[in-house]
């Protein structure tokens, strides 16, 4: 193939792929969700430990950006977004402030180790087998409240 | 070219006749960390690492008050003890509390208890924690984090697990993540070895 057409195929490829789908009438977008899955919480015994985490996976469907903002509980008094990283083998968490972004069409996971809720001053033991209202509250999608199960994972 | 592919293919053969860190899904310490004894607090008295001489003690470091990566080591440590059946006798897991302004000796021991009823968990005085963390080279320093937290202060700790031998030296380390498997394989060729 001359090298021309090589560089023209290759700029139209390009092209096709920044070029937007063709534009859709508003109405006809489909309107899907933000879905929160698989909601779990890790056992807890109040006897000793106070404190549990809370996990799920956040699927926007929608398209704009989805926010979590805050989650609670009659589990828990205070509940928080936090995140668990690893950083040169030490492992820390931090508390995300402002919140979770899922950007359109993305998953993000709430998982041991990664982003979860951190349920503090529990209320009552978490005990394997049980189901608790977990709500979770966004900027960009309304209010969700799901049953978390709790189990070791 | 054939000849170096049936160079390769000689050496890959040879090195899966005999035992090597490639038989572990841990990183394999060949050779393994002297053995560091030091004196920590159960609820009924000082405990030191060496009384567990004999067990393949499974040593990690964490707080109480750790909701997420402390208790998801603990639990797969519990379900690999579990993998184990009878082989997982000498298997002592222990637990460590950095955090020994929160975590008494009998907080940390009923933590871990909670997790399998054969997990010991050990706290001390701030200079015998200080002094167990070094001797494993484990990190562990309180998270600035105070003003955005309800959960009291965060601390931000090595998470490796260590595994000694029954002569008290690591052999084999487990990075965060390890699932109860990989564990459960890699303490079988442990006690096998030993």
């Amino acid at each position: 193939m001359p090298m021309r057409s090589l560089v023209v195929l290759l700029a139209a490829l390009a092209l096709a792929a920044c070029e937007p789908a063709p534009d859709a009438e508003p109405t006809e977008v489909p309107v899907t969700d933000l879905v929160v899955e698989d909601a779990w919480a890790r056992p807890a015994d109040t006897s000793g430990v106070d404190r549990s985490a809370a996990y799920f996976t956040l699927r926007n469907g929608t398209v704009e950006p989805v926010r979590l903002v805050s989650a609670r509980t009659d589990v828990a008094r205070v509940t928080e977004i936090h995140l668990s990283f690893e950083e040169n083998g030490v492992m820390r968490m931090r508390p995300m402030v402002d919140g979770v972004e899922v950007a359109p069409g993305e998953v993000v996971a709430f998982e041991p180790g990664g982003y979860h809720i951190m349920l503090i001053d529990l209320q009552r033991p978490l005990v394997e087998g049980d189901q608790f209202p977990l709500t979770l509250t966004f900027d960009g999608a309304d209010e969700q409240t799901v049953e978390a199960e709790v189990r070791s994972p | 070219m054939i000849r170096a592919v049936s160079f390769l293919a000689l050496l890959v053969a040879l090195a899966g006749c005999r035992p090597s860190a490639a038989d572990f899904n841990g990183t394999y310490l060949d050779p393994p960390m002297p053995a560091k004894d030091v004196t920590l607090a159960a609820p009924d008295g000082p405990v030191q690492l060496s009384d567990f001489a004999g067990d393949l003690v499974v040593l990690n470091f964490g707080y109480t008050s750790c909701p997420d990566v402390c208790p998801a080591t603990l639990a797969t440590l519990a379900r690999a003890k579990q993998l184990l059946g009878e082989d997982g006798e000498d298997v002592q897991v222990i637990f460590v509390s950095v955090d020994p302004e929160r975590d008494q000796p009998e907080r940390a021991a009923n933590y871990a208890a909670a997790f399998d009823s054969s997990f010991v968990g050990l706290s001390g005085e701030p200079e015998a924690i200080a002094d167990a963390a070094s001797a494993y080279g484990v990190f562990y320093e309180k998270a600035d984090t105070a003003a955005t937290t309800e959960a009291g202060y965060l601390v931000d700790h090595t998470a490796t697990v260590f595994v000694l031998d029954r002569e008290g030296r690591a052999r084999l380390l487990w990075s965060f993540g390890t699932d109860a498997d990989a564990m459960a394989s890699d303490l079988r060729a442990l006690t096998r070895s030993s």
